[in-house]
């Protein structure tokens, strides 16, 4: 009988570190692939350990049910339109029709036409793939998925029979994890599209992902504009400088109280890191993967908004009904956290002084959660002709209409 | 004609067991004119069990999911969200208020025993240590018994998780957040065949 510590020749040391080795090998491209994507900076805390996105059931609340919103006084908070699965990017046709986008749950663009008294919605698109970014210009609607963007053209004419899409861009990487989008025409006229990282902390590659670009209306001439931004879902231009502002929803799983989620602008087209995944809210490295890296060599900021705030839709208030205080401020909807076990949601304003500096943020329309729970959560803001600024809660299913003085 | 007549006597007792299945078989199936909430909870009795658990390996069982989960789910399929040629002609034409009323009626079911049977060891510790690392007790809770939105995984049927986990892989089934498409992201075909394993067997 062989002796079983040798075999054929081989020790048993040599054998075990051959295994030991092979074993390692294995164990650290496990722990790559694991990190890589879902794992990474998961506390192993019991409380956060209960955390999950949260969903409202696939019907939209009842308009006798809805949140009781509160907004300051001489405003009016009332319901423009109940019924809107999902309801969440706004933008506004040339005759007056709402379009309302829907991301996870609805996959439908829903039309809002008609006044006060016989308002009503339209589904003009079903079956799209997480379809929340849309804009609008010179009478076409413009729809982008993960995947691709197209174009419904003369679609205020068309409502009852939407037009075959035109594909305007499809080099998109398509990915789930924050590949949904927010677009939308700059004053320079070219179509701004954000691509999220596709995880909750990594290092994608940085001329696919993490950015906001830039692309002719045709879809041509595609540049970067921004870098290090790990996910917005909002934008705007501001009025008199045309500099891009954007919210940016920082990573999970950092703490209760951090990161904060930034709004941001962008003073250098093409130039601008915004930090991520290196640095959190122009504060502090991330915790693995900034080692090495200072906040000191990224854009800071304009504004902390809030322990994973979520602020997603933004726009500067042009119109002229709101008192002065409001004209040039921004409204930012404040999604709410999930990745938090305290829980806030609301629309807050940016007040700017003549430099573009921000030089307050508060809330603005409450009333979203209650006992720790949410009644509703905003994602878009919309400013509209006369001055009135519409919201939407995709939680609730729900536009909101905000007006002052009469 | 062997089995051909009428059950009588002795013969019949023994043919009857394959005749019960196959009314099961013929009885599931969209049923066309499951117009009352009776009929249609009727029609997902007569393929996911009268109590929840399907006899067939390829059909899930629905007993004690959450009510979220399920009313999601019928959504999907209303909406043709979710391909499945069956389910989505039983949801065609559900309300609002039926998707809550049965998924009511759903999550009262008691939820599946695991998976019966021989099991490797070895392949119960690769599942878990999957199930561990893309840290699905977070959402589906420590002992898999889901909550809200997030399904009951526990003791689900190992073919039906499997395809689950490739759907989302694929982006062929959406879930209410990109969390499952994360989740499962990278793991390849026996890390997934590992997983479903592990979670059918779960106790």
């Amino acid at each position: 009988m062989r002796p079983l510590h040798t075999m054929g020749g081989l020790t048993t040391a040599s054998v075990l570190s051959a295994c030991l080795l092979a074993g390692t090998i294995a164990f650290a491209q496990e722990q790559k692939k694991e990190e890589e994507f879902w794992e990474k900076g998961r506390p192993k805390n019991p409380i956060a350990a209960k955390m999950a996105p949260v969903a409202a059931p696939p019907v939209p609340t009842p308009a006798d049910k809805l949140p009781v919103l509160k907004a300051p006084p001489g405003f009016k908070v009332e319901v423009y339109q109940s019924g809107i699965l999902d309801a969440r990017g706004l933008r506004r046709g040339d005759k007056g029709t709402v379009f309302v986008s829907s991301l996870f749950v609805a996959g439908k663009i829903y039309a809002i036409t008609g006044g006060k008294e016989k308002r009503e919605v339209k589904t003009i698109a079903s079956g799209l793939g997480l379809p929340n970014g849309i804009e609008y210009r010179d009478g076409s609607l413009y729809v982008a998925t993960p995947k691709q963007i197209t174009r419904y053209d003369k679609i205020e004419d068309n409502l009852d029979k939407p037009p075959t899409p035109v594909v305007v861009y499809d080099k998109l990487p398509g990915d789930i994890p924050h590949g949904w989008k927010f677009i939308k025409f700059g004053p320079d006229g070219k179509l701004y599209v954000p691509v999220g990282a596709p995880c909750n902390v990594c290092e994608p590659d940085a001329e696919k992902y993490a950015q906001i670009f830039r692309i002719n209306a045709d879809g041509s001439g595609k540049e970067i504009v921004a870098r290090g931004v790990r996910n917005t879902v909002g934008f705007d231009f501001h009025p008199r400088t045309k500099e891009l502002w954007f919210t940016d929803n920082q990573r999970d799983w950092l703490a209760e109280d951090m990161p904060l989620d930034e709004l941001n602008r962008v003073r250098n087209p093409g130039k601008d890191n915004f930090g991520f995944p290196y640095c959190h809210s122009g504060l502090m490295t991330d915790p693995e993967l900034g080692w090495g890296k200072s906040c000191d060599d990224y854009v800071k900021p304009a504004a902390l908004l809030g322990p994973h705030a979520a602020p997603l839709g933004m726009r500067f208030y042009t119109g002229t009904m709101f008192p002065a205080k409001y004209r040039g401020a921004i409204f930012i909807a404040r999604h709410g956290p999930w990745n938090r076990t305290k829980k806030f949601a609301d629309v807050s304003v940016a007040y700017l002084d003549a430099n573009s500096n921000v030089t307050r943020v508060e809330p603005f329309l409450t009333g979203f959660v209650k006992d720790n729970g949410y009644l509703g959560r905003p994602v878009d803001v919309l400013v509209m002709a006369d001055g009135a600024l519409l919201v939407s809660d995709d939680h609730a299913g729900a536009v909101y209409r905000v007006s002052y003085g009469r | 004609m062997a089995g051909s007549g009428l059950p009588g006597g002795a013969r019949g007792l023994v043919a009857s067991a394959p005749l019960c299945l196959l009314a099961a078989v013929l009885l599931c199936g969209p049923a066309a004119l499951a117009q009352t909430l009776q009929d249609k909870i009727a029609a997902c009795a007569a393929c996911h069990g009268e109590n929840g658990q399907s006899l067939d390996p390829n059909i899930p069982h629905i007993g004690g999911q959450p009510k979220l989960a399920v009313m999601y789910q019928l959504f999907f399929y209303r909406e043709g969200r979710r391909k499945n040629p069956e389910m989505n002609t039983v949801a065609k034409d559900m309300s609002d208020a039926e998707l809550d009323a049965i998924a009511e009626w759903v999550s009262k079911l008691p939820p599946p025993p695991p998976a019966g049977g021989p099991s490797e060891p070895a392949r119960l510790l690769q599942g878990e240590a999957i199930a561990n690392g893309r840290q699905c007790g977070t959402c589906h809770n420590p002992d898999y018994s889901g909550r809200e939105q997030m399904p009951r995984i526990a003791g689900q049927r190992e073919g039906y998780l499997l395809k689950s986990f490739k759907d989302y892989q694929a982006g062929a089934r959406v879930g209410t957040q990109a969390a499952m498409a994360e989740a499962v992201r990278g793991l390849n075909d026996a890390e997934l065949a590992d997983l479903a394993y592990y979670l059918a067997r779960f106790r």
